[in-house]
C-alpha cells in the first residue's frame, strides 16, 4: 500500500504539466479574440476612446503576449479575472452554476451505468444471436442520436404529453448542506422530499445527456466481455470443468477492469454535452453560462468556464488512472 | 494386449472461417492406452492442439467437430462416446477425469485471482472440496507437490507475481488437482526458458509415476519424446502420418515425414549447422494438397501420391503408417 | 508456380457467392487494375493481398447492418454532391419577403408568392407558388431544399476535417511512436494538452473566438473566398458568413487530431518492434518509406474504423455547434441551424426539429453501422472468429473465376 501512495503522488505530479498545457491553450483562445469586444465592454459604439484604452490597460491587452499570459494565469488561479459585464471575479459568477452542471452529469452518469452496463453484458452473452444484433444496433442508434434531437422528442413526450417533469427554474437544495451538491446532500441527510424534487427536475435532462454515452458503454462492455471471453484463460477454465455461471463470473471480472476505467473517462466526457443539454432544458449551469457569455462577447467568462471544464475533465482522467491501478493486481505501482 | 482408455475414431474438425473452411484435422484415429505416455508430434499447425481439445469437445466457434467418435473407457469397464455427451456431462469429465495443461502459462491463468483460488476452484467445481476455502487450503499441498517453494505464501500470490516456470507449475497443479485418469499436456514447455523446460518435464514424469496417470504429451520436440514417451503419434497437416512405439519411430521411421522430423532434431553433441530443416511449410488447410498431404514436400513422392490418399496401414504389430510406399 | 499446381490441391470449399460478392470482386479487381496503371506489376505482386481484400468484402456482404450503413453513406455522399442541384428552391430565396404567411408554414402546405426581384439589373415581377412538402423555416424557405443543400455543407466540412485532422494526428503519432525519446515526449505533451478539454467545449470556445480572424483572412485572399464558395455551393453574396462557417472547420480540426495522434503512436510503438522494421532499417530504407509504406499499412485497420465513425461524429458536432448558433448561420443551409430555428418555436414548428433530426440521425447511424461492420472485419482477431454458414453451391456448374 505504500506503493500505492507513491504511485498517487507520481501520478498527481503529471497533473502539473497538463495543467500548464491547459492554461496555454486557454491563453491561445483568449489571444485570438478579436479586438472588437473591448469596444462592446466599454459600452458599444458610443464608447469613448479613453474608456477603451482603460479597459485595454486593465486586461493587459496593450502588453506583450507573455505579460498577457501571466496576467491570465494569475487571474485564473487567484480568481482575480474580472467579468467585464458586472466587474465580479469570473469564478464567483460561476460558483452555483457549476453545482447544476455537476448534478446534471451525475444524473446522466447514473443512466449511463444503468443502461450501458447490463445491455452490454447481455449483448455479449447473446453474441451473434438476434438479441445481440438488435442491441448492437440500439447502441449505435444511441450514439448517433444527438442530444438536441432526442431532447425535443423527450420534451414532447414527457413534458408536453405526460407532464412527468418540469422545465422551469431549479429546486433549491436541502437546507443542510454538506457537499453542496443537492442530490448528494439529500441522500446524506435523508431529505426525501427534496430528493424527489431534484429527481423530478433533473431526471430527463440527465437521461438525455446520458443516452449517447450509454451507447458507447454498451459497445465497450460488449467488446471487453468478448475479448475477455476469447482469452486462453477462459478456455483453460473450461478445460478445468468450470460451470458456465462460474466461467462468466471470471470473464465479467476481467471485462470490468477496462470498463471501470472507461466509466471514469465517460464522466468527464459527459461534460461535453452539458452546454446543449442545459440550453435545451433551461438549466442554469456553466455550459449555458458559457454560451450566454459568447453572445455578450464576455470572453473572460468563456475562458473561465473553459478552464473549469478542463480541470474537471483532467481530474476525471486522473481518477480513471488511479482506479485502474487499484483494481488491477497486475499494475505495479 | 494393453487396454485403451481413449479410442479416437475418424475425428474431423473444421473451422468455418471467413477465408474458407479450414480442415484442421481429418479422419484422425488413434488409441491412448491406460498408463502410457503417448506423444503427439508434428510441426506447428498440424492439428495437435485441435485434436487434443476435440477429445472433450473444447472446440469454439467458428470450429466444429464434424464427425468422429471419442470412446472413453471408464474405470468400471463401461464405455461412452464423449462427443455425444451433453455440455454438463462433459463438463464433469473435464478437469476431473481428463485434465489439461496448456502451452502458455502466462495466458492460461486468470490474472485477477490468486493461484490458490484457481487451484481450489478446480477441486470445488468437481465437488472434491466443500467450498473454496477448503480448496485454497488444499491448494497449499498441491503447490508443495509441484515443488513450489514456500507454498503457504505463494498460495496468496497473483499469477503476475510468479515466474513463467512457477506459473506452469501452478497450471500443472490445477491439472493434477483432481487426480485425473488422463492428463493432456499441450506443449507444456514450449513457452518457457530452456533451463526451466527440463525441470517441468522432470516434474511431469515424476507426477505421472506417482499417480500412475495416462499422459498425452503434445510436443514438436522429438528429443523430449525419446525421454518420456512409450508410443508416438506423428501428425502432418491434420492427418495421422505414423503411429508406433518410441523404438519403432526412432529406429525404423517409415513415413518420409517422420524421417525428416528426426533429421531436424537437434543433437546435443553435434553442431547446429548439421540440422536439416524440412523444406517447404505446412500447407494451407483450406486447400490442402490432394492425395497425400505431404507430397509437395516429400522427396519420395510418386505419381500415385498426388492422386490417391494413402490409408493408415499396420505394417508391423503396433506400427501404423499412411504412405503409399508401404 | 502456384498456377500450375492447382490440380494438386483440393478445391476450396466455396461459400455460396451472392450477387454482392461478385460485385465486390469486380470492384476490387477494378481497383487493382487501377493501381496497376500507376505501379507496374502491382496486381501480380499483390495477389494475396487482393485475395484478402475480396475475402474481407465477403465478410462485409454477410453483415446486413454494415450493408445498410454503406447504402446510407452512399446516399449521403450522393446528396452531398448533387443536393444543391436537386433542391427545388435556392437556399438564398426568402419567400417571407413576398408573402409573410410562408413563415413556418406546416408540411404539405402551398402558398402563392408575388415576387419582386432584381435580375441582371432589371426589376422583375412575377407570380409563383411554393409547395412545402416538409414545411418551411422562419424565412419561409422550403425545408426539403435546405436539407438537400445542407448535405453539401455537412459533406464538405466532414471530408475536409477528416482529411486534415486525422492526417495530422496520424503523422504526429507515427513520428512520436517511431522516434521515441524527446520528440515523443514533446508531441505527446502537446497532445495531452488538447485532450485535457472535453471535445465539444474546446470546439465551442474556438468557434466563438475564431470567426473574426478567419473572416479577415478570407477578405484579404480572394482565391480562398472563391474556393470556399465553390466548395459549399454558395452565392458570392454570402461571403461575409464564411468566417463563422470556417471557424467550425478550424475548431473541429483542432479538436480532432489529438485522438489520432495518441492511437497511432500506441500502435506504432508495438509495430516497430517487429523484425521487418528492423530489417527495413538495416537495409537503409528512408524513414519516410518505413513509416508510410511499412508501418502505416499494418496499423491502419483500427484507424480506418475510427475515421469511419468520426465521419458521423463530425456531422453530430458540426450540427450541434450550429444548433448553438455557432458556425453556419442563415442563409447558409445547415441541418443544425434548422433545428436551432425549430427549437425557438417548439413544439409549434415541430417539423424544423423532426425532419433535420431524422436526417442527422440516419446519416450518422449510417456511418456508425459501416464503421462497426468494418471493425469486425478489419480487426484480425474478430475477423478470424466470424463463423460462416456453408452452403453448397447449386449444380449450375459455374466456373469459379
Ligand atoms: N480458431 C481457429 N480458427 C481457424 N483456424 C484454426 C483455429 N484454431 C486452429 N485452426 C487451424 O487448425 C490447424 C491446426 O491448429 P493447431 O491444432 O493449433 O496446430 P498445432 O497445435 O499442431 O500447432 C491450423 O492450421 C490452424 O490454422
Ligand atoms: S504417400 Fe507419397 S508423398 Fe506421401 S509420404 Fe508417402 S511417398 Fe511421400
Ligand atoms: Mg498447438
Amino acid at each position: 500500500m505504500a506503493g500505492l501512495g507513491k504511485f498517487l503522488v507520481r501520478r498527481a505530479l503529471t497533473f502539473v504539466p497538463t495543467l500548464i498545457g491547459v492554461t496555454l491553450i486557454v491563453f491561445i483562445i483568449a489571444y485570438v479574440i478579436p479586438a472588437n469586444p473591448v469596444r462592446a465592454w466599454a459600452g458599444g459604439e458610443k464608447a469613448s476612446q479613453a474608456a477603451i484604452e482603460m479597459i485595454k490597460k486593465e486586461y493587459h491587452l496593450d502588453q506583450p503576449w507573455y505579460d498577457q499570459y501571466i496576467f491570465l494565469v494569475k487571474g485564473l488561479f487567484t480568481n482575480s479575472l474580472l467579468d467585464p459585464l458586472n466587474q465580479e471575479p469570473v469564478f464567483t459568477n460561476i460558483g452555483n452554476r457549476f453545482v447544476v452542471t455537476f448534478q446534471l452529469a451525475l444524473f446522466a452518469f447514473f443512466f449511463v451505468v444503468l443502461i450501458g452496463l447490463p445491455l452490454g453484458i447481455i449483448s455479449a452473452l447473446k453474441r451473434n444471436k438476434a438479441t445481440d444484433m438488435v442491441l448492437r444496433i440500439v447502441a449505435l442508434v444511441f450514439i448517433s442520436t444527438p442530444i438536441y434531437v432526442i431532447a425535443y422528442l423527450f420534451i414532447w413526450l414527457f413534458f408536453i404529453h405526460w407532464n412527468m417533469t418540469t422545465l422551469a427554474g431549479i429546486p433549491p437544495g436541502p437546507p443542510h448542506q454538506i457537499t453542496h451538491i443537492p442530490i448528494i446532500d439529500d441522500v446524506l441527510t435523508l431529505n426525501w422530499s427534496n430528493f424527489v424534487e431534484q429527481v423530478r427536475r433533473f431526471w430527463l435532462p440527465g437521461f438525455t445527456l446520458g443516452i449517447a454515452a450509454a451507447g458507447v458503454l454498451m459497445r465497450f462492455t460488449r467488446n471487453s466481455f468478448l475479448e475477455a471471453y476469447s482469452r486462453d484463460s477462459t478456455l483453460f477454465l473450461k478445460a478445468k470443468g468450470v460451470p458456465k455461471s462460474r466461467l462468466y463470473r471470471h470473464v465479467l471480472k476481467n471485462a470490468l477492469v477496462p470498463v471501470i476505467t472507461i466509466l471514469a473517462l465517460q464522466f468527464g466526457g459527459l461534460l461535453s454535452g452539458t452546454p446543449i443539454t442545459e440550453t435545451v432544458f433551461n438549466l442554469p449551469g456553466i455550459g449555458r453560462y458559457a454560451l450566454q457569455s459568447i453572445m455578450y462577447l464576455d470572453f473572460p467568462a468563456l475562458i473561465g468556464v473553459t478552464f473549469l471544464y478542463a480541470i474537471v475533465f483532467v481530474t476525471a482522467n486522473l481518477v480513471a488512472d488511479i482506479l485502474y491501478a487499484v483494481i488491477d493486481p497486475r499494475v505495479r505501482f | 494386449m494393453p487396454e485403451p482408455i481413449i479410442e479416437i475414431k475418424n475425428l474431423s474438425v473444421y473451422f468455418y472461417t471467413y477465408a474458407g473452411v479450414v480442415k484442421a484435422i481429418e479422419n484422425v484415429s488413434f488409441d491412448i492406452y491406460r498408463g502410457e505416455t503417448l506423444a503427439l508430434v508434428g510441426e506447428t499447425g498440424c492439428g495437435k492442439s485441435v485434436t487434443s481439445r476435440a477429445i472433450t469437445k473444447l472446440i469454439e466457434s467458428p470450429g466444429r467437430i464434424v464427425s468422429g467418435q471419442v470412446i472413453y473407457h471408464r474405470d468400471d469397464g463401461s464405455t461412452v462416446d464423449l462427443l455425444k455427451l451433453s455440455e454438463e456431462e462433459i463438463r464433469k469429465i473435464r478437469g476431473n477425469e481428463i485434465a489439461y495443461i496448456f502451452q502458455d502459462p502466462h495466458s492460461s491463468l486468470d490474472p485477477l485471482y490468486t493461484v490458490g483460488y484457481q487451484i481450489g476452484e478446480a477441486m470445488e467445481v468437481h465437488g472434491k472440496v466443500k467450498n473454496i476455502k477448503e480448496g485454497i487450503a488444499k491448494a497449499v499441498d498441491i503447490l508443495r507437490e509441484v515443488l513450489i517453494p514456500d507454498p503457504e505464501r505463494r498460495v496468496k500470490n497473483y499469477p503476475h507475481e510468479l515466474s513463467g516456470g512457477m506459473k506452469q507449475r501452478v497450471v500443472i497443479g490445477i491439472g493434477i488437482a483432481n487426480n485425473p485418469r488422463l492428463l493432456i499436456a499441450d506443449e507444456p514447455t514450449t513457452a518457457l526458458d530452456v533451463t526451466v523446460q527440463a525441470q517441468i518435464l522432470e516434474l511431469l514424469n515424476e507426477l505421472k509415476r506417482k499417480y500412475n496417470a495416462t499422459v498425452l504429451l503434445i510436443t514438436h520436440n522429438l528429443g523430449v519424446v525419446a525421454e518420456t514417451a512409450q508410443r508416438v503419434v506423428v501428425m502432418y497437416a491434420g492427418k495421422i502420418a505414423e503411429i508406433g512405439t518410441v523404438d519403432q519411430i526412432f529406429h525404423n521411421p517409415l513415413h518420409p515425414y517422420t524421417a525428416a522430423l528426426l533429421r531436424a532434431v537437434p543433437n546435443p553433441l553435434g553442431k547446429i549447422e548439421k540440422l536439416e530443416s524440412i523444406p517447404g511449410t505446412v500447407p494451407n488447410l483450406i486447400t490442402p494438397p490432394k492425395g497425400c498431404r505431404f507430397h509437395p514436400r516429400c522427396p519420395l513422392a510418386e505419381e500415385i501420391c498426388r492422386r490417391k490418399e494413402p490409408e493408415l496401414k499396420e505394417v508391423e504389430p503396433g506400427h501404423f503408417v499412411a504412405c503409399h510406399r508401404y | 508456380m502456384a498456377e500450375e499446381k492447382v490440380g494438386e490441391y483440393e478445391p476450396r470449399e466455396e461459400y455460396e457467392m451472392s450477387i454482392l460478392d461478385r460485385l465486390s470482386d469486380r470492384l476490387i479487381d477494378g481497383l487493382a487494375s487501377f493501381i496497376t496503371l500507376f505501379k507496374k506489376d502491382w496486381k501480380r505482386r499483390n495477389q494475396s493481398r487482393i485475395k484478402e481484400w475480396k475475402l474481407m468484402a465477403y465478410a462485409l456482404n454477410r453483415s446486413p447492418p454494415a450493408l445498410l450503413g454503406l447504402v446510407i453513406v452512399i446516399i449521403y455522399i450522393f446528396v452531398g454532391i448533387f443536393g444543391p442541384y436537386l433542391a427545388p428552391w435556392p437556399y438564398d430565396f426568402f419567400p417571407v419577403n413576398y408573402n409573410y404567411s410562408t413563415q413556418l408554414a406546416p408540411p404539405g402546405s402551398t402558398y402563392f408568392l408575388n415576387v419582386t426581384e432584381l435580375q441582371n439589373g432589371y426589376i422583375v415581377h412575377y407570380m409563383t407558388y411554393i409547395h412545402y412538402p416538409l414545411g418551411s423555416d422562419t424565412y419561409g424557405r422550403d425545408v426539403l431544399s435546405i436539407l438537400l443543400e445542407g448535405a453539401r455543407t455537412a459533406l464538405v466540412l466532414d471530408i475536409f476535417i477528416i482529411l486534415i485532422g486525422p492526417t495530422i494526428g496520424i503523422i504526429l503519432g507515427l513520428i512520436s511512436g517511431y522516434y521515441g525519446g524527446k520528440v515523443d515526449e514533446v508531441i505527446m505533451r502537446v497532445t495531452d494538452m488538447f485532450l485535457a478539454f472535453p471535445g465539444l467545449i474546446l470546439a465551442i470556445a474556438l468557434s466563438a473566438v475564431l470567426p473574426g480572424r478567419i473572416q479577415n483572412f478570407l477578405n484579404a485572399h480572394v482565391w480562398a473566398q472563391t474556393l470556399v464558395l465553390k466548395l459549399f455551393a454558395l452565392h458570392p453574396r454570402d461571403v461575409n458568413n464564411l468566417g463563422k462557417l470556417l471557424s467550425v472547420f478550424v475548431a473541429l480540426v483542432i479538436v480532432w487530431w489529438p485522438g489520432y495522434a495518441r492511437v497511432t503512436r500506441g500502435s506504432t510503438l508495438t509495430e516497430k518492434e517487429n523484425l521487418y522494421v528492423e530489417a527495413a532499417r538495416a537495409i537503409g530504407l528512408p524513414t519516410r518509406t518505413i513509416l508510410f509504406r511499412h508501418i502505416l499499412p499494418n496499423i491502419i485497420g483500427p484507424i480506418l474504423v475510427m475515421i469511419t465513425m468520426d465521419f458521423g461524429g463530425i456531422i453530430l458536432t458540426e450540427a450541434g455547434l450550429s444548433f448553438l448558433g455557432l458556425g453556419a448561420v442563415p442563409p447558409i443551409p445547415d441541418w443544425g441551424n434548422l433545428i436551432n430555428q425549430g427549437s425557438q418555436q417548439f413544439p409549434q414548428a415541430w417539423w424544423l426539429v423532426a425532419f433535420p433530426g431524422i436526417v442527422i440521425v440516419t446519416v450518422v447511424l449510417g456511418w456508425n453501422l459501416l464503421g462497426d461492420g468494418l471493425r469486425d472485419i478489419l480487426d484480425p482477431r474478430t475477423r478470424r472468429s466470424l463463423e460462416f454458414k456453408l452452403k453448397k453451391k447449386g449444380k449450375g456448374g459455374e466456373s469459379n473465376a
